[in-house]
């Protein structure tokens, strides 16, 4: 991420615990030199990948979750800026999603969630967790009713197997129709005008979780008020053919209030948003190497999705004994002092190491740098401060520093 | 009042002398025991049958290798009329020339017979054995409890794998290593380090390979070999056979609880295991739609038919229904029963030796070639075998001077090219062609015989695969991982259902062990729910 806004009253000599002066070369020199394993090679296109390549100036791409993406289409400054004062499209298509249809989908969704599945009516979405014997998170993600008897499971990583595993006996069907369904994410303050313009007044007025289907240029399109960048936000799900009408058209028609956002903007409008995501702010039962590795939702904080008087879901016993037990891990957000942009990840509580940052940034609308961290419960509880060792990155050598950091409310913005 | 309203405080599924073994505890103990057999005998795969009119043999297993005395002690089965007929029966391992080999050899006789074949194996074999029954010795606690669940009641886990790691280490730095060789190696691997006799190598082997999907060169066969030494020790290391054939024994089970307050009750075949909403065991539905009700279910049907077909994947967790869905149940088997006008002659043996187990098997590789052949859904050229005369220990099985026969075919498939109908004839010609290489006045001495193809041993006995254990007894299949981390006796998936046969640990063949162990875990843990 690029230093796009630095106070400039702001001299990190101001701070008198100075760790080194004279530091080591920068390590990420040489970061482009790092070998690319075979497997990590994921260039997947979205539907949407040969239009978004034609605005996308910088010819930055993120492999994200198998696909490609735009990392910034023009500059994050401009797209970061567009998310919080006009209005953003970003390509959301790389999201695994599953259709969940049948009978029974309902029964095999209430053993598969440790939410409510049967409190959710049709066109509401919900943000879900599923977890394995021990508690343990295995994915997260939004799940949609769209009938009484279909759902769509919209996650990151591939849950397949998962799925089909807890599936087996129960009368419904999982299919992955990833690559047939496109994802707009549309948010922004003026994100609700133009949504009322293309779509409608029933569109404009949905409230946060529901969701309602609508047409544009004869396409049908699904159009939800979810989505991680922001409150006021709609997800656009339309056919993978359709998508780039509906692109295009939205692009053109209010091109005055509206640019394309790439992943760097949608990233670090997730951080603001304090949203932990799956894969990078912690990882799933079944991808941890080291099983201490897995969080339980009460260790994300997310303990409010979790229902235990349900009835019987995947993980419950362990559940209700980790209620019980509490949280020996908190997921946190961090907002660390200094006008400047830092790179840290470990984050103490006075001298002592107190758990990691997963995701950290510049937020330039708060003017300072924010993360999400994962740290041991008791240290919330203790009266010396957090701090976090930071680097400053310099031309050639790195300057480090002893900054003080204190727990923020989510969302930070 | 009708019987479906009786209250019992426990149903066993399936009548196969494991489920009668956990029935009869519970009910020794005072329990109301209700056990449902879908067929129309108890038994299982312990059976005693007619081949013909008068002449009587072990339909399925035939030998006890691996029965343990102290639960004929602790049930009192000589009171319900069990009796041993032998309780020593050694192996002989046939040989085409008349110089058969006698195992275990412990008599003087027995080694100089040994020594006849190869002195270099005569002076091996003392160390070796030596050698294995330290390993066996090693796995044999193990096999006699029920093995700790990780997690909760973690002490006892702690105590029993401290004590098993002090054993280890005081087998001494070279027994670790070769230990440590040892468990992944193929049967042949480590007999021909050790051995120069095709005839005393296959012998050996046999005991690594009987019953399971192996042959002496797949990896995995030693382990196999001490898993059986290890059952062996427990039930007192002496194979034997019992007065009335294999079938006497779940009869006596089932008139114990017979006589207490229990009831046996056959042709009843459970479709469904009944669960609360809140996630208990309520009882059973058989298939004619009648319902048991008890807070306590035991399953002795292996863990795949029990959890997935009885209990339904819809109570499982993900990770439960991928571990059954990957349960290998192979290593298929077919016996031939024979009635004989007489005893079959044998050259070269002993009188007290008609009374052992017999096995025809001159090598390795014949072996290899028998597994192999059934792999690719063929016909062994040179048959395995496994031979018990049941005439020979119990005179009821046949007419005064006849014989009855039992022959055990390990290594035949269970789908054969061309069909098991089309191919019936062959398969018994080749088998009675084989031993009567051996024995050559068989065929004249043969006035009826049954065969029993494996799918025909899997519809009789209710043996899923024709396989012998329910499930094969692989190192990623026994111990904690049979059935698998939350699918064993003390912590199933419902609260109330306990897994009881040869499918769970400590593993199959007629050791009434899995049974054993369930009974007691009912009576110690569940005790609050009887
Ligand atoms: C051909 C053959 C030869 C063998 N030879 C020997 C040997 O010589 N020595 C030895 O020690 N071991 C031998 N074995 C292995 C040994 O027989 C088994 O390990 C043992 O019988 C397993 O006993 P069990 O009680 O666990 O299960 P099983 O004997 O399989 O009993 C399960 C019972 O459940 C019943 N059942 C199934 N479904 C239902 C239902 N839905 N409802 C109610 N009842 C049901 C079945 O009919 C059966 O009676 C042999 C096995 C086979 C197949």
């Amino acid at each position: 991420m690029s230093n796009i806004l630095v106070r400039p009253d702001f001299e990190p000599e101001h701070h008198n615990d100075v760790l080194e002066k004279h530091a080591p070369p920068r390590a990420d020199l040489f970061e482009a030199a790092r070998d690319i394993l075979p497997f990590e090679i994921q260039a997947e296109p979205t539907c949407l990948h040969s239009f978004a390549a034609t605005v996308c100036r910088t010819n930055e791409w993120a492999a994200w979750n198998g696909y490609t993406t735009p990392q910034t289409y023009v500059s994050l400054a401009s797209e970061y800026e567009a998310l919080h004062a006009q209005a953003a499209l970003a390509d959301m298509s790389w999201l695994t999603k599953y259709r969940i249809s049948g009978p029974q989908a309902e029964e095999f969704l209430q053993k598969l969630v440790t939410r409510n599945v049967a409190a959710l009516p049709v066109h509401r979405a919900a943000r879900v967790f599923f977890c394995d014997m021990g508690g343990k998170i295995v994915g997260e993600g939004v799940l949609f009713r769209l009938e009484e008897e279909e759902y769509r499971l919209t996650v990151e990583g591939n849950h397949l197997d998962w799925l089909d595993a807890t599936a087996e006996g129960f009368n419904c069907a999982v299919e992955d129709i990833s690559g047939t369904l496109g994802c707009l994410a549309l948010s922004g303050p003026q994100a609700v005008s133009i949504a009322r313009q293309r779509f409608g007044d029933a569109v404009a007025a949905l409230p946060a979780g529901h969701a309602v289907w609508a047409e544009l240029h004869a396409a049908p399109v699904y159009i939800s008020r979810t989505g991680s960048l922001g409150r006021e936000g709609f997800e656009i799900w339309v056919d993978a053919e359709d998508a780039p009408v509906i692109w295009g058209s939205l692009l053109r028609h209010h091109k005055d209030l509206l640019r394309p956002a790439g992943l760097a903007a949608c990233e670090l409008r997730r951080l603001e948003r304090g949203i932990a995501r799956f894969g990078r702010d912690y990882f799933g039962a079944e991808c941890a190497v080291d099983p201490e590795a897995a969080r339980t939702p009460y260790e994300l904080g997310a303990g409010a999705f979790v229902d235990l008087e349900k009835g019987p879901f995947n993980g419950r016993a362990a559940l209700a004994k980790a209620k019980e037990k509490g949280a020996e891990w908190s997921l946190v957000a961090l907002e660390v002092s200094g006008g400047e942009q830092a790179n840290f990840a470990a984050v103490y509580c006075g001298d002592d190491r107190a758990g990691s940052a997963t995701s950290t940034g510049w937020s330039p609308v708060l003017c300072a740098n924010i993360a999400l961290a994962t740290i041991r419960t008791e240290t919330l509880a203790a009266d010396e401060g957090f701090n976090v060792h930071a680097e400053f990155p310099g031309e050639v050598a790195v300057r480090r520093a002893r900054l003080p950091a204190k727990i923020a409310r989510r969302p930070l913005f | 009042m009708m019987e479906h309203d009786l209250a019992y405080d426990a149903i066993v599924i399936g009548a196969g002398h494991n489920g009668l073994v956990a029935a009869a505890y519970l009910a020794e103990a005072g329990k109301r025991v209700l056990v449902l057999e879908a067929g129309s005998d108890v038994g299982g795969a312990a059976v005693t049958a007619e081949i013909a009119p008068d002449y009587m043999s072990s339909a399925g297993a035939h030998l006890l290798y691996a029965w343990p005395q102290r639960i004929e002690k602790d049930l009192k089965l000589a009171k319900h009329g069990f009796e041993m007929a032998s309780r020593d029966m050694v192996t002989v391992a046939l040989d085409k020339d008349g110089k058969h080999l006698v195992l275990p050899a412990s008599s003087r006789a027995d080694i100089a017979r040994l020594k006849d074949r190869s002195p270099r194996d005569a002076e091996a074999y003392g160390p070796f054995m030596k050698r294995v029954q330290r390993y066996a010795g090693l796995l044999q606690p193990l096999l006699e409890k029920g093995l700790p669940v990780p997690g909760e009641g973690a002490k006892q886990a702690a105590t029993d794998a401290l004590s098993l790691i002090w054993r280890f280490e005081k087998m001494g730095e070279e027994d670790r290593q070769e230990l440590g060789r040892f468990l992944p190696a193929s049967m042949a691997q480590v007999l021909d380090r050790t051995f120069e006799d095709p005839l005393i190598k296959a012998a050996l082997a046999m005991d690594a390979t009987l019953g399971h999907h192996m042959g002496p060169k797949s990896p995995g066969s030693a382990y196999q070999y001490i898993y059986r030494l290890a059952q062996q020790n427990i039930a007192g290391g002496k194979m034997g056979y019992p007065a009335g054939g294999i079938g006497a024994l779940p009869q006596a089970l089932a008139r114990l609880i017979g006589e207490s307050e229990g009831r046996v009750r056959t042709n009843s075949q459970v479709r469904h295991i009944l669960v609360s909403p809140d996630g208990r065991t309520e009882g059973v539905v058989l298939t004619d739609g009648t319902k048991f009700h008890a807070p306590i279910v035991l399953s002795s049907l292996d863990p795949r038919r029990t959890y997935l077909d009885l209990l339904g994947s819809a109570h499982l967790a993900p990770e439960q229904t991928r571990r059954l869905g990957s349960w290998r149940m192979q290593g298929a088997c077919a016996k031939i029963n024979l009635a004989l006008e007489g005893l079959p002659i044998i050259e070269g043996l002993e009188e007290r030796e008609y009374g052992g187990r017999w096995l025809i098997a001159p090598d390795m590789t014949a072996m290899e070639r028998a597994f192999v052949a059934a792999k690719r859904n063929e016909l062994a050229v040179d048959p395995i075998m496994e031979i018990v005369l049941p005439s020979y220990h119990d005179p009821r099985a046949a007419p005064p001077g006849h014989h009855t026969m039992s022959i055990l075919l390990p290594h035949v498939p269970y789908e054969l090219e061309g069909g098991w109908e089309a191919r019936r004839d062959e398969f018994t010609k080749r088998v009675v062609d084989a031993v009567a290489v051996y024995a050559p006045d068989i065929k004249i001495k043969l006035i009826a015989g049954e065969i029993l193809t494996p799918p025909e041993i899997e519809r009789r006995f209710g043996a899923p695969g024709a396989g012998w254990h329910q499930g094969d007894m692989s190192l990623d299949q026994t111990l904690l991982f049979r059935p698998g981390y939350g699918l064993s006796h003390d912590e199933g998936p419902v609260e109330g259902l306990y897994l009881c046969g040869s499918g769970t640990h400590p593993g199959g063949g007629l050791t009434g062990e899995p049974g054993r162990l369930a009974a007691a875990h009912v009576l110690e843990g569940g005790s609050a729910h009887v």
